[in-house]
């Protein structure tokens, strides 16, 4: 039994991180991923940053969810906006916090906060933890605490590593010889698309 | 009337929200497979963007400078929810295409982005402007990434369940077009060509990318 | 351009008075809209369930403990419901995965465990790839008379459709779900079994 949950988490975690990447599978959260990974350092900030505050924002919510929209019976028609007030106070909160209280972690990644308000990664996993299948994945029934916990992190991890993976390219296509009218913007969306051709590629492994 | 017509105007080219400032790419990308989709997807931007543009527009003296991105988000989700609950009770099929990208709208850059930038230091008369200028600016390059991915994909173009266009059924058409792949380098190339074609009338190569940069003045 | 000061309880009242005009503009849409939309799926359900039950005259939604039941036997297979066509059979709604997330769909097996149809409420599948899966029309017919009390063996004559594999194996867990169902749960009840 216990080696049974043990596998089925494990498989919820790849499943959330590599198989259904949110990024370059499912197209959720673009704009960080084009507008940060110009430098390798911000992607590094930007992918901690999100890992911080998806985990926070999807427990607050599936929290907010289970204690007070759903038994009041209103959740099908005030989610978004509470959802989406409530991660606002949330990642403004910290924000506040970390810089009174970790100067350190709060340099580090800072200034990612407010934007990551408005990434709609953080929104879609916090709703797919409390309606599941609403946004593809491998969940038969709703989530549990627990299982929300890993489901986000590894969202947020598999969010992470096609960041800073799409920031190296970028790098190197820094010095690569592209024509002039494809450099920057265009170049980095073909890029993309070759990335994302790899994703696809894991589609059905484990039989997720 | 001529300040109006140019504020309308700039969302449709020199700062279409897609090919120059690229925001709001998520939703573009994802649901381009189905012209369908993109259409109405289309219309819900615009009426969400005008509609928010127009209250945060009006109300834009009464609110706080302190509170006014919550303000802004509990407006734009209160019409991302309606655009919602209406589509699911009318047009099903398209609701059930759309899915989770209807509720997405609210963290879409472009409306939360328009707010600020835009609706909150303008009158409502260019707010309307630069709402339906952005939205329909939005529209056009989604319905024609669609346009594409439909009919070069599976060879038809379906709409409500009328076939518009439609190859004989032996085509089999690129796969790639589409899955996500396909969607990005397209969409490569059409920034490309927007941008060939800004380079061609101005003589120089605009890139203005503004990425979701929302400042929060609060705290 | 004057703009009201940010007093604490001026902001305060800002995000008050928005939230409540949005929680009741919110509340009067559900209101007007939940009925209509009630009413869609009840129609949709209904369609697919006549359609993979032609035989079927009317269909009554069984308990609670049946599907809890069902579930069990589903494994990692979405159960939605199970309607109990009179003599005509069962309709059994599952919700596999495919590739673009769960696709609810109706399995009707007769009294004599032969699988009668099978329909697909909604999907979200690619289109022009996964969609072939409701397109294609010699799909869906395919799963027709096949054992339900012995899926395992029937869906060895399973034929994907080629470039739509995830979906097409999708809608076959279903089948193979409804049939677990039918074996382990259904065939054991009184309901549909008489001719």
């Amino acid at each position: 039994m216990m080696g049974e949950t043990l596998r089925n988490l494990a498989l919820l975690f790849i499943g959330a991180a590599l198989v259904n990447n949110i990024l370059l599978t499912r197209f959720i959260g673009l704009c960080p991923f084009f507008g940060v990974s110009g430098a390798m350092e911000t992607s590094v900030g930007m992918a901690g940053a999100v890992v911080f505050v998806m985990t926070l924002a999807s427990s607050a919510t599936w929290v907010f969810w289970n204690a007070l929209l759903s038994p009041l019976g209103v959740g099908d028609f005030l989610y978004i906006p509470a959802f989406i007030l409530v991660i606002a106070a949330l990642v403004q909160f910290v924000e506040m916090y970390l810089r009174k209280a970790i100067p350190t972690l709060y340099r580090a990644m800072g200034i990612y906060l407010p934007l990551i308000t408005t990434n709609c990664a953080v929104l879609a996993t916090a709703t797919e933890a409390v309606k599941p299948g609403f946004f593809k994945m491998n969940i038969a029934y709703s989530f549990g605490f627990f299982e929300m916990l890993v489901y986000t992190v590894g969202v947020a991890v598999g969010f992470g590593f096609a960041l800073i993976t799409f920031a190296a390219l970028r790098e190197r296509l820094e010095v690569a010889p592209v024509p002039g009218i494809l450099k920057g913007s265009p170049m980095a969306f073909v890029t993309a698309g070759l990335l994302s051709l790899g994703y696809v590629g894991l589609s059905g492994m484990f039989g997720l | 009337m001529s300040e109006w017509l140019a504020t309308f105007r700039r969302g449709l080219s020199i700062e279409n929200p897609l090919t120059i400032l690229m925001i709001g790419l998520c939703a573009t990308l994802a649901v381009s497979t189905k012209f369908e989709g993109a259409f109405f997807m289309g219309l819900a931007v615009i009426f969400v963007l005008t509609m928010s543009s127009v209250i945060v527009s009006s109300l834009r003296k009464l609110i706080p400078e302190k509170v006014r991105i919550p303000v802004f988000i509990v407006v734009i989700a209160s019409f991302v929810t309606i655009v919602d609950l209406s589509m699911h009770a009318f047009i099903p099929g398209v609701y059930n295409f759309l899915g989770v990208w209807i509720p997405l709208i609210v963290v879409n850059c472009i409306i939360l982005g328009r707010a600020e930038a835009f609706a909150y230091h303008n009158p409502v008369r260019l707010a309307i402007a630069d709402g339906l200028g952005m939205g329909i600016g939005f529209s056009m390059v989604i319905m024609l990434l669609a346009t594409i991915r439909e009919f070069v994909g599976s060879g038809e173009i379906v709409f409500l369940g009328q076939k518009l266009v439609a190859l004989p059924s032996a085509y089999q058409g690129p796969g790639i077009m589409l899955l996500f792949p396909g969607a990005f380098i397209l969409f490569g190339f059409m920034i490309a060509g927007a941008r060939w074609v800004t380079w061609r009338r101005e003589g120089r190569v605009v890139e203005t990318s503004q990425h979701c940069t929302i400042e929060e003045g609060a705290s | 351009m004057s703009r009201m000061a940010s007093t604490p309880a001026r902001m305060v009242l800002a995000v008050v008075v928005t939230c409540t005009a949005s929680a009741a503009a919110l509340t009067f849409t559900y209101e007007v809209t939940k009925d209509r939309i009630a009413e869609q799926e009840r129609l949709a359900r209904e369609k697919a369930l006549n359609e993979a039950l032609p035989e079927a005259t009317e269909f009554t939604e069984m308990d609670e403990n049946m599907l809890v039941s069902a579930r069990e036997s589903a494994g990692e297979t979405r159960v939605d419901a199970i309607f109990d066509a009179g003599g005509a059979g069962w309709g059994v709604l599952v919700a596999p995965r495919g590739y673009g997330g769960p696709m609810p769909m109706v399995v009707g097996v007769d009294s004599d465990g032969k699988v009668t149809g099978v329909m697909i409420i909604t999907q979200n599948e690619t289109p022009g790839l996964g969609t072939k899966i409701v397109t294609d029309e010699s799909f869906l017919p395919q799963f027709r008379g096949w054992d339900a009390s012995d899926v395992d063996t029937a869906v060895k004559a399973f034929d994907a459709i080629s470039g739509a594999t995830k979906s097409s194996g999708g809608v076959r867990k279903g089948v193979v779900a409804a049939g677990h169902i039918y074996e382990e749960v259904l065939s054991q009840t009184e309901g549909g079994s008489v001719p």
